[in-house]
């Protein structure tokens, strides 16, 4: 092989690779997909169980908070067993020791109904939707709470 | 002879027939009086229960405290029986008692707490080493409804009642109690044998039948025929009742001693006043003990003669071995053991103020007659914790108070310096403390619901509440002196500080209480639509439309002041003030309960937005005080002072907790001293002594709640660094400002240039 055909080879290796590199850049300059570093889109939880809704413990250090789960867990219990007297008691408790928890709220709106009380059944309901606004499960269940509510009041 | 004998035939007739008829008017006495209430049994109050979980802070001094309170008897080995702890080092094992409360019941077991310091580390049942979220430890009694005759008594049935003990009382009072049928001739003379013999009362011949036929029938004189009418009685009881039933009347009726003015009587209420325990534990020499003080509790007292107590003890145990009733050993081993009698209670009322003040909701449900007689049981929402705590912190910041002005001082007691102290918890509206005075025996005046004060600034977080309908807490108001007409007289308010600055923010106005910006504010608003804010929250006085509302010039109950600021403590919801929860009869059963009953008065939003102003007045304002105190972030208050330093007042909560201090005189004199001097010390205090009632939880911010950087001049949107004075502030969403500062334009970009070198060299704070 002669030098003009090695120098052309050589030109059109280097043509070959400049070409890339050309063809390249706009994928180098292309934007990179974001890696969201933010908080994620809210994803709905399977809608809970009508009969059964879950009892989500909060994950947290504080001791209070914890305490208040459980006895929100008692409370349940007593909900169905048809106790409503006894469910209020323990959850009036609760919400002395933690009063952001929403679904304190929610189950005395449960036990209030129970005891065929709309009017205190609609307060706490609504104190329940003001503090789980972020959670569409437990907003679902509210609103059918809420509904139950009227039918009471008719 | 045979008219004879029909005379007296006719006689013994009549004679019998008499008796007949008699016994038959006895009889029908007997069964009315037995079949009817027995004894008028006071009722009882309880404070709350006391929840227990890990990570509290509730060290082993406390829980030491507590189960002293709940008369446990601290052991030096693993507990055995109910009502029994251990302490060690760093962990307590407490053998629980029964727990029997409405829609409650929990047997007794035993649970080891292991601490951290004065953490709780964790709760555990010891027979499965089970972990427990929550412990929850009975209620204390606080209080007894007594009747005319103050008597203690818990009854108890015969079954209740161990053997040992029913034989120590036979021994003691009626050896052949099983074996006479209501009077005891061989006793009768076997006592007048032994009282010649010693020439001294030693024995009585009264069987407890004839005891029992006395104290409900008769009356307590020496005299033949009341005698007589007691041995009728007693046979006819004997005919009537089976001998367990008669036992068990006398076993509950028995007098056995006094604490202060109260009797103790039955065997239920003297082991426990005695021994601090209940009937089913008592040991063999307890039983005798008791027994022994049936003749003469006074002569006999462990108290004050020990060793005639433990003579006369003796002496039972042993008419219990001469009827073979207990075994030499049992004998010998009792009679080695020393009369322990618990430390004496006095009978006394705690959270005395608490107690007028539920006698008061009482009254509506039952009459004073039906509460010192049947025996009921009543759980109220006292948490004895925090009602000591704030009994001594009242104490202590009026000595302190008198100590560092002493013009306070009265040499009068009736007409010395008072306070007022009531606890809430916000949310629920259950009352944890109320103490109405300085000292109860002196002053049974209830200042927390029956004195009328002016709350002074203490009102400014309603004026403001109503002002966000129109301004809000970035909006400026005017402080420049200004006279208003009221009724023809003219009114100029004055500011307690000499402040130079002529208009301040609402966040400001309020930290800082000042007056005159505060009626500028209410001027702006409207009065009335002050007075229509404030009558949503059930002020029992009426309010008028003056400039002074704005500075809280007219009267409020301190329990309804702490009430109403609980709407801002709870998303703006009302709660009721409970401090009654459950009633039961004595057999338990729930005749009545008080549940947690809100009202919606406020949007979350509002309630957040004051909440936040009045936060300002603790780390910027009148309160800032606090910030020497060990005391969390999260708390909002209001001091307030009223004209002539008549009143001081403190109101301050945390999401977990309210309390509300009230000091002055009941005359109006003046304390010389201000709101954030005489009572916020009172309310650290309280606070910073039950810490594990502050979690540190923060205030939760609502939706309809924004915060945004905003100029402070014109309260619009601040951006860059065009604005000299940025804050951030909040406003409810549908009320936040959507455009830029006017006041402080855009700027070209070589001002920008300019004022970012100028920055440099001086940064803004």
């Amino acid at each position: 092989m002669g030098s003009k055909d090695l120098s052309t080879l050589k030109n059109n290796r280097l043509m070959v690779f400049f070409g890339i590199l050309i063809l390249l850049v706009p994928f180098g300059c292309m934007e990179k997909p974001r890696v969201s570093v933010t908080e994620p889109p809210p994803v709905s939880a399977p809608a809970p169980d009508d009969k059964q809704p879950p009892a989500s413990v909060p994950d947290t250090d504080n001791a209070h908070v914890r305490a208040a789960a459980a006895m929100v867990r008692q409370g349940r219990q007593y909900l169905t067993r048809g106790e409503p007297d006894a469910a209020i008691r323990i959850l009036e408790r609760s919400v002395a020791l933690d009063s952001s928890s929403g679904q304190n709220y929610y189950y005395l709106a449960e036990a209030w109904l129970m005891k065929k009380n709309a009017r205190q059944a609609r307060e706490f309901n609504r104190l329940a939707g003001s503090h789980l606004a972020q959670d569409v499960a437990w907003e679902t269940r509210i609103s059918r709470q809420r509904n139950r509510i009227d039918e009471l009041e008719k | 002879m045979k008219k004879l004998f029909k005379s007296v035939c006719i006689f013994l007739a009549v004679i019998i027939g008499a008796v007949i008829v008699y016994g038959w008017h006895l009889s029908a006495r007997i069964e009315k009086r037995f079949s009817s209430r027995l004894w008028r049994i006071p009722s009882t109050v309880y404070s709350d229960t006391t929840l227990l979980y890990p990570g509290q802070r509730f060290g082993p001094a406390h829980l030491r405290e507590k189960l002293s309170r709940l008369r446990y008897s601290t052991v030096s080995t693993r507990p055995q029986k109910k009502g029994e702890v251990r302490f060690s080092t760093a962990s307590a094992e407490i053998y629980l008692n029964d727990f029997s409360m409405p829609n409650q019941n929990r047997p007794g077991s035993l649970v080891r707490i292991r601490f951290n310091r004065k953490v709780i580390k964790s709760i555990e049942q010891v027979d499965d080493r089970n972990l427990l979220p929550i412990l929850e430890l009975e209620p204390e009694e606080i209080g007894q409804f007594y009747g005319p005759k103050r008597q203690r008594r818990q009854l108890v049935s015969i079954r209740q009642v161990p053997n040992e003990f029913i034989h120590a009382v036979l021994a003691a009072e009626d050896g052949r109690f099983y074996d006479h049928h209501g009077f005891d001739p061989i006793g009768i003379l076997r006592a007048l044998y032994v009282n010649l013999r010693y020439g001294e009362i030693r024995q009585g011949g009264s069987t407890i039948t004839q005891q029992l036929a006395k104290n409900f029938f008769l009356t307590p004189e020496r005299t033949f025929s009341r005698k007589l009418n007691e041995l009728i009685l007693s046979v006819i009881i004997e005919w009537m009742y089976e001998k367990d039933q008669i036992l068990e009347i006398y076993l509950n009726d028995i007098y056995l001693g006094q604490s202060g003015s109260v009797a103790i009587n039955g065997v239920g209420e003297a082991t426990t006043f005695y021994f601090g325990k209940n009937v089913e534990r008592i040991s063999l020499a307890e039983a005798a003990t008791i027994a022994g003080l049936i003749r003469a509790p006074g002569r006999y007292s462990p108290y004050s003669q020990l060793d005639r107590c433990r003579q006369r003890r003796d002496d039972v145990l042993k008419a219990m071995r001469a009827r073979n009733w207990i075994s030499v050993e049992e004998l010998d081993t009792a009679r080695s053991q020393p009369v322990r009698a618990v430390a004496e209670r006095v009978s006394v009322k705690k959270a005395p103020y608490f107690l007028d003040y539920l006698s008061q909701q009482l009254e509506a449900l039952y009459s004073s007659d039906d509460l010192t007689r049947l025996g009921l049981s009543i759980f109220t929402t006292l948490d004895t914790r925090v009602q000591s705590a704030a009994e001594q912190a009242l104490i202590r910041g009026l000595n302190r108070l008198e100590q560092t002005l002493p013009t306070l001082k009265r040499p009068d007691p009736t007409r010395q310096l008072q306070g007022a102290v009531v606890v809430l918890q916000p949310k629920t509206g259950f009352i944890l403390a109320m103490v109405g005075g300085r000292d109860y025996n002196t002053s049974q005046y209830n200042r927390v619901v029956q004195s009328r004060r002016q709350p002074g600034s203490a009102f400014k977080p309603f004026v403001y509440l109503a002002a966000l309908d129109a301004l809000t807490p970035v909006s400026r108001l005017s402080s420049v002196p200004q006279t208003y007409q009221i009724d023809g007289k003219l009114w100029t308010p004055e500011n307690f500080s000499k402040d130079t600055e002529m208009d301040v923010s609402m966040r400001a106005a309020l930290a800082t209480s000042n007056n005159r910006a505060t009626v500028d504010m209410a001027m702006r608003v409207g009065l009335e639509s002050i007075v229509d804010q404030v009558a949503r929250f059930h002020f029992t006085t009426p309010i008028q439309p003056y400039p002074s509302l704005a500075l809280g010039a007219f009267e409020v109950f301190p329990l309804e002041l702490a009430r109403a600021y609980c709407a801002f403590a709870g998303d703006g919801v009302l709660p009721y003030p409970l401090s009654l929860k459950d009633v039961t009869d004595d057999h338990g059963q729930v005749l009545n309960q008080r549940h947690l009953n809100i009202e919606n008065l406020i949007t979350p939003a509002k309630a957040y937005i004051v909440t936040d102003m009045l936060r300002s007045v603790v780390t910027d304002g009148t309160a800032r005080a606090l910030g020497t105190w060990n005391l969390p972030r999260s708390i909002a208050g209001k001091t307030g002072t009223t004209n002539n330093f008549r009143d001081a007042w403190f109101v301050g909560y945390t999401p977990d907790i309210l309390g509300l201090v009230w000091v002055g005189f009941d005359n109006g004199d003046s304390i010389e001293a201000s709101g954030s001097k005489a009572a916020l010390p009172i309310w650290a205090d309280l606070m910073t002594s039950i810490p594990d009632y502050l979690t540190g939880a923060d205030f939760r911010m609502p939706e309809g709640v924004v915060r945004l950087r905003v100029c402070s001049e014109s309260g619009l949107l601040a951006e860059g660094r065009r604005c000299p004075r940025p804050v951030e502030e909040l406003f409810e969403a549908e009320k936040q400002p959507d455009r830029p500062c006017p006041i402080h334009p855009a700027q070209g970009p070589l001002k920008v240039i300019i004022d970012g070198l100028k920055g440099l060299i001086n940064p803004q704070k």
